[in-house]
């Protein structure tokens, strides 16, 4: 199977005490040494497309897969490729130390006690938290919860990094190190999906894009829309693997029209778009 | 699960136990204020067995003294009340701390996350109990004249039930997110219907069927019997089959439960709330 991934979902996730439709018919891949960002207001389902790629959530329609697993079935496959930083604030033993949070969940993760050691001082050094790794989480800051999160999510060196605002409690300098790391991963031939409202992080490290609205993939309105849909038409060596389609800020129609045209004329293949 | 060997079922629960001591002696007031509740508790039923007729009908089939009794009652009812809040307890601070989500996605099991979770109590438990009945042999008198064979097969087989139950708990918790009603009726169910600190013999005729239907009665019962008079497997028999057919049928349901609760979780989108 390849390292590609193709949701789609419907998915109705409780809220409170009702039943909303927390994704609607979102469909799209991304390649091996990709890093898509998922955009969107508050609410717009993409901590819960982060957490159904994680297996958290199970959709209740559609079909997603990971590394060729699919997310529903072969959840424990899944979660062996996958590295998750969620919600940091609450995700750690504060009592325990970070390193020994690190090395329990390295553990979890599959790892012998030696390699979870290991590993975790590896993440630490590498997040700025080599100093204070021997500290409770307790007296830990939030961005350096945020930095210890990411430590976590990159302990198992995961195939898929999924990653809810990692920079939303971020100096600058650790807010460009974050940036550094997942450029890193990116360029090792790894995945990323980074769920934001940080126009920089998108900037700097997205090579793809994704807009989600009420569940919805933002379609194109009107020719003055800014966010579109496009194609990437990718060299047609007859792989699966070479063809991907994403969501790209193209400024207007008439980019996507000329593309298209161009594609058509050098005779590529172009992967089916849905809602263009 | 599958594709798991013994060794990584091991390093897995070393892991959690790694995780719990660390967390344990971070709480190190807690040790020692558990040890004084041991020595009072020994005290306070030591006393009232002075009070009791050693003569006591209710108490003949026991070896006619209370304090006996009532050790192993605190002893059965520690792994019970054990079993039926570890996974549960634990299952909940987990939802309330956010570290439950966050296992959840690692490579581990979520079925195994919670049931080895529960671990941990149930060493701290057999040590409490250890150091109570160590005491009790050194310094309050007590004397057993037990059938070890038919003590450790029942003990084996009540363990296996208490964590069924909770286990059972714990599924409960998982998709109810509250756990404090299910706790306290067991406790009840322990202490006043099964018989933990008084022979059921004392309650009146129309409660006693409570305890009939309760394994937790033939637990101490025959638990009591092995070890106070001695009675053996065949003496026991009764026991060791109501005991032994709960274990067997509630354990491997109780982990079928627990699969589904996690799957019912994940399925409704509710694994982080609490």
């Amino acid at each position: 199977m390849g390292r590609k991934f193709a949701p789609r979902r419907r998915l109705l996730q409780r809220r409170g005490l009702e039943q909303v439709v927390a994704l609607d018919g979102v469909s799209f891949t991304l390649q091996t040494g990709r890093c898509l960002a998922l955009e969107g207001p508050n609410g717009a389902g993409k901590s819960t497309l982060l957490k159904i790629l994680a297996t958290i959530i199970a959709p209740t329609s559609g079909r997603a897969t990971v590394a060729g697993h699919d997310v529903a079935v072969e959840s424990a496959a899944v979660r062996r490729v996958v590295g998750y930083a969620g919600n940091a604030d609450r995700s750690f033993f504060w009592p325990l130390t970070g390193r020994e949070n690190l090395v329990f969940f390295g553990q979890l993760a599959g790892m012998s006690a030696a390699d979870a050691d290991a590993a975790a001082d590896r993440q630490l050094d590498l997040v700025g938290l080599a100093a204070a790794g021997s500290n409770r989480v307790s007296g830990y800051s939030a961005g350096m919860r945020q930095r210890l999160g990411l430590a976590r999510a990159l302990l198992h060196a995961p195939a898929l990094l999924l990653l809810d605002e990692p920079t939303a409690n971020l100096d600058a300098e650790y807010r460009d190190v974050a940036i550094e790391i997942l450029n890193g991963v990116v360029g090792e031939g790894r995945s990323v999906i980074v769920a934001t409202h940080d126009p920089g992080l998108v900037a700097e490290t997205a090579t793809d894009r994704l807009r989600l609205e009420d569940g919805r993939v933002v379609t194109p309105r009107a020719a003055s829309d800014t966010v579109r849909y496009a194609v990437d038409l990718a060299p047609d060596d007859g792989s699966e693997e070479s063809q991907r389609l994403f969501v790209d800020d193209l400024g207007d129609g008439h980019v996507l029209a000329e593309r298209l045209s161009q594609a058509i004329a050098e005779g590529r293949d172009i992967v089916s778009v849905e809602k263009l | 699960m599958a594709n798991m060997r013994i060794s990584d079922y091991a390093r897995l629960q070393l892991a959690f136990l790694q995780r719990d001591w660390q967390y344990e002696t971070t709480y190190r007031g807690m040790m020692i204020l558990q040890l004084l509740g041991i020595v009072g508790t020994l005290i306070i039923f030591f006393s009232i067995g002075k009070l009791v007729d050693p003569d006591a009908a209710s108490l003949g089939e026991y070896g006619g003294q209370y304090f006996p009794f009532a050790l192993i009652g605190l002893v059965v009812s520690d792994y019970f009340n054990t079993g039926l809040r570890s996974f549960s307890n634990r299952l909940r601070l987990a939802q309330t701390t956010g570290t439950l989500e966050a296992m959840f996605t690692t490579a581990a099991s979520p079925r195994l996350v919670l049931i080895f979770s529960g671990t941990w109590d149930f060493i701290v438990s057999t040590a409490r109990i250890g150091i109570g009945v160590a005491l009790s042999l050194l310094f309050l008198d007590v004397q057993f004249d037990a059938d070890i064979v038919a003590a450790t097969v029942l003990a084996i087989l009540s363990l296996m039930t208490f964590v069924a139950l909770g286990l059972f708990a714990a599924a409960l918790i998982l998709i109810i997110k509250r756990g404090d009603a299910v706790a306290a009726l067991g406790n009840i169910f322990a202490t006043v219907f099964a018989g933990a600190l008084f022979p059921i013999s004392v309650l009146p005729d129309w409660l006693r069927w409570v305890a009939y239907v309760l394994p937790l009665h033939y637990s101490l019962d025959g638990l009591r019997r092995a070890l106070l008079v001695g009675d053996g497997l065949s003496e026991l028999s009764a026991n060791v089959v109501i005991v032994g057919v709960s274990a067997l049928v509630l354990l491997p349901a109780s982990i079928i439960g627990l699969g589904s609760a996690v799957d019912f979780v994940r399925r409704d989108g509710s694994v982080g709330m609490h």
